[in-house]
């Protein structure tokens, strides 16, 4: 039996952040809705967290606030409207921790009939696009937790060939698994002047200028990140790029005890694509101290405008950069007993050393470049349907 | 490469007009293994020698629109270095031309590229051909032996009968604009994209093959016509890397 009526467009429902967010995941939602909508295959729609939507959508746009939680009261609502009772495809695009209720609603405490609609009256196929940043307590393997949610889809996507072994590692091999990268825009992420910001923000040409671009979640060190940069020589600049000051960290008390507070370049507001990428073009180097990536787009945005990125070893940025550091120890953080990598902050600012030096020498924008090229979604799209149109069969 | 043989070889019979065809690409090379080959045809010789020499892939151009002016229906292109040691091959390709088949080889692959292929930055080896079938002496070294027929991605040039319909569609060769390599590879993705098959059979031949990409003929070519052994080596690999992104990887069965 076909897996779906393919005499009509199978509908399919984004679950995700909204596509209009600022947040990684709103922009892959964003990126993917967009790729499905050219598809005359699909009938698409998004489901998304804190979406106001926008009038040129090509998909039918539903949205929830934050304090609804991952859209567990809005899914049954927003599916029923979109496929009119045709089978078809959820395709979340969260973290597998979020997803216990869309995977197990018999634990998840939703109302009796949406429990059905979630289970035994399930309309559509479970397909899963996971950031997958970690291993669990078992290295190599997946968390408890983010296994069982995935073991229950019928499609797992993981974002990066190192979690795809891990992951591959955790589910029985009839798991229909595969791995694929997010693309990036490379018209807009290329390498700019050099000099331009630089020249705005009063920093010369001889000056080492260091970026780092890290937000949101509490598993990004910028203790480690000053750290470094306080141990290099010369003293270099660090451009900083984040969403608070004072959050999971207080990086104005950072910069006063690690001596930093005249070295640093402070963005902390939205900037756009562009702005980011004259941003990255002025750097010799940017930095990414996480204890754990799911994909990691500074790491790839930078290496686009031409600019060595530095990583450390563990996560899915190691896909794209070549330039680590070692780990030099390990977290299990609970709740959800994922492991969390630490870092040597003097490891860090040796390699940036390295780096930076190298990057004077023998500019290495072309060999950067290189590293990130097949990202771009006009060439990203055609393993991307490959793999959507194989669902299909 | 001072000089290109080209011999050609005519035969009509079961109403499946085929011209067979070989590109000497190495001076002096008379084309002994064609001769030997032919004859177990047995096919009638017409001999043309190609001075100046203009490369490989435009000898078989001009090869296919003799062909195709000769109003034939399959034009087979061998190596000179290609010694079949098979009765009635000519036979075993034309019941394998089914209707829908465009390219008959030798040697044939299950499949083009690596699962990888364009998810990471690019590299030559991506292109790599997967589970190589013949029945060519030394099979083992190259993969398994198939001395049956089989559908397959892609043929090994040293021998592809090419259904001359086919390359009308396509204009033969005049859209690959490389010299030496990979002009098999882009035939057949080409006929794949157009849906035709690939076939190989199973015939028992001897490709006497290597060398000619580091002769002093090959060096020489490059001198003369402005371009090195590395990049005509490399870039019609990128050409097929960037034209078929929507059939690779591609896997048979």
């Amino acid at each position: 039996m076909a897996r779906f009526d393919l005499t009509r467009p199978v509908p399919i429902l984004l679950l995700s952040d909204g596509p209009d967010q600022k947040t990684g995941l709103g922009r892959i939602c964003h990126d993917l809705a967009r790729l499905l909508s050219t598809m005359p295959e699909f009938k698409v729609g998004v489901l998304g967290r804190n979406s106001m939507g926008r009038t040129n959508y090509p998909w039918t746009n539903y949205s929830f606030g934050v304090q609804d939680g991952w859209g567990q009261s809005h899914l049954l609502q927003a599916w029923s409207d979109l496929s009119r009772g045709q089978r078809g495809i959820v395709l979340t695009v969260w973290d597998a921790t979020r997803l216990v209720w869309f995977t197990h609603p018999e634990t998840s405490g939703l109302p009796d009939r949406d429990q059905r609609f979630l289970g035994e009256e399930r309309g559509f196929e479970r397909w899963g696009y996971f950031m997958q940043d970690c291993d669990g307590i078992v290295p190599h393997r997946l968390p408890q937790e983010s296994q069982c949610v995935m073991a229950a889809y019928d499609r797992v996507l993981t974002a990066s060939r190192w979690a795809w072994e891990i992951v591959r590692n955790s589910l029985a091999p009839a798991v229909d698994l595969d791995w694929m990268p997010h693309g990036i825009n490379l018209a807009t992420f290329q390498p700019r002047d050099r000099m331009a910001i630089r020249s705005a923000w009063g920093i010369g040409e001889d000056e080492t200028l260091i970026g780092c671009c890290m937000a949101n979640q509490d598993r990004k060190h910028w203790a480690t990140v000053m750290e470094a940069v306080a141990s290099m020589s010369g003293r270099p600049r660090l451009w900083i790029k984040t969403d608070r000051l004072l959050h999971y960290w207080n990086l104005q008390a950072l910069a006063i005890e690690y001596g930093l507070v005249d070295r640093i370049v402070l963005d902390d507001r939205d900037l756009t694509d562009a702005d980011l990428a004259w941003r990255y073009s002025a750097c010799d180097a940017t930095v990414m101290v996480s204890g754990g990536e799911g994909f990691c787009y500074p790491v790839a945005e930078s290496l686009a405008c031409g600019v060595p990125a530095v990583s450390g070893a563990y996560g899915a940025q190691t896909d794209l950069t070549l330039w680590t550091f070692p780990v030099s120890g390990w977290k299990i953080e609970t709740i959800h007993n994922v492991r969390r990598a630490y870092y040597d902050p003097l490891n860090v600012g040796k390699l940036l050393e390295v780096v930076v030096r190298e990057q004077r020498q023998a500019n290495k924008a072309a060999e950067c470049r290189g590293l990130v090229e097949h990202l771009g979604w006009e060439r990203l799209a055609y393993p991307w349907k490959r793999w959507i149109r194989k669902g299909l069969q | 490469m001072g000089e290109v043989g080209v011999s050609v070889e005519a035969m009509d019979q079961e109403g499946v007009a085929m011209i067979a065809v070989t590109s000497t690409v190495l001076k002096g090379g008379e084309g002994k293994y064609f001769v030997s080959s032919a004859a177990r045809g047995p096919l009638e010789t017409v001999v043309y020698t190609n001075i100046p020499n203009i490369g490989m892939v435009a000898g078989f151009q001009r090869l296919y629109e003799g062909a195709a002016t000769l109003d034939e229906d399959i034009v087979v292109l061998m190596h000179d270095d290609l010694e079949i040691l098979e009765d009635g091959w000519a036979d075993r390709i034309r019941s394998a031309m089914g209707e829908h088949t465009a390219i008959v080889g030798f040697g044939g692959a299950m499949g083009l590229g690596v699962e990888d292929i364009y998810k990471v930055p690019y590299r030559l080896e991506q292109l790599q051909r997967i589970d190589y079938y013949s029945n060519q002496i030394g099979w083992e070294i190259h993969g398994k032996q198939e001395t049956g027929e089989r559908e397959v991605a892609v043929v090994d040039g040293f021998l592809m009968a090419v259904r001359v319909e086919f390359l009308n569609q396509i204009g033969g060769w005049k859209r690959f604009p490389h010299n030496f390599h990979m002009y098999d590879i882009w035939l057949c993705l080409m006929a794949r994209q157009l849906g035709w098959k690939v076939k190989m059979v199973g015939v028992e031949c001897d490709h006497h093959g290597g060398g000619t990409s580091t002769s002093a003929e090959y060096l020489d070519y490059c001198r003369e016509h402005g371009t090195t052994p590395e990049r005509e080596h490399l870039e019609p690999h990128v050409t097929v890397y960037n034209e078929f992104r929507d059939l690779l990887p591609l896997r048979i069965g």
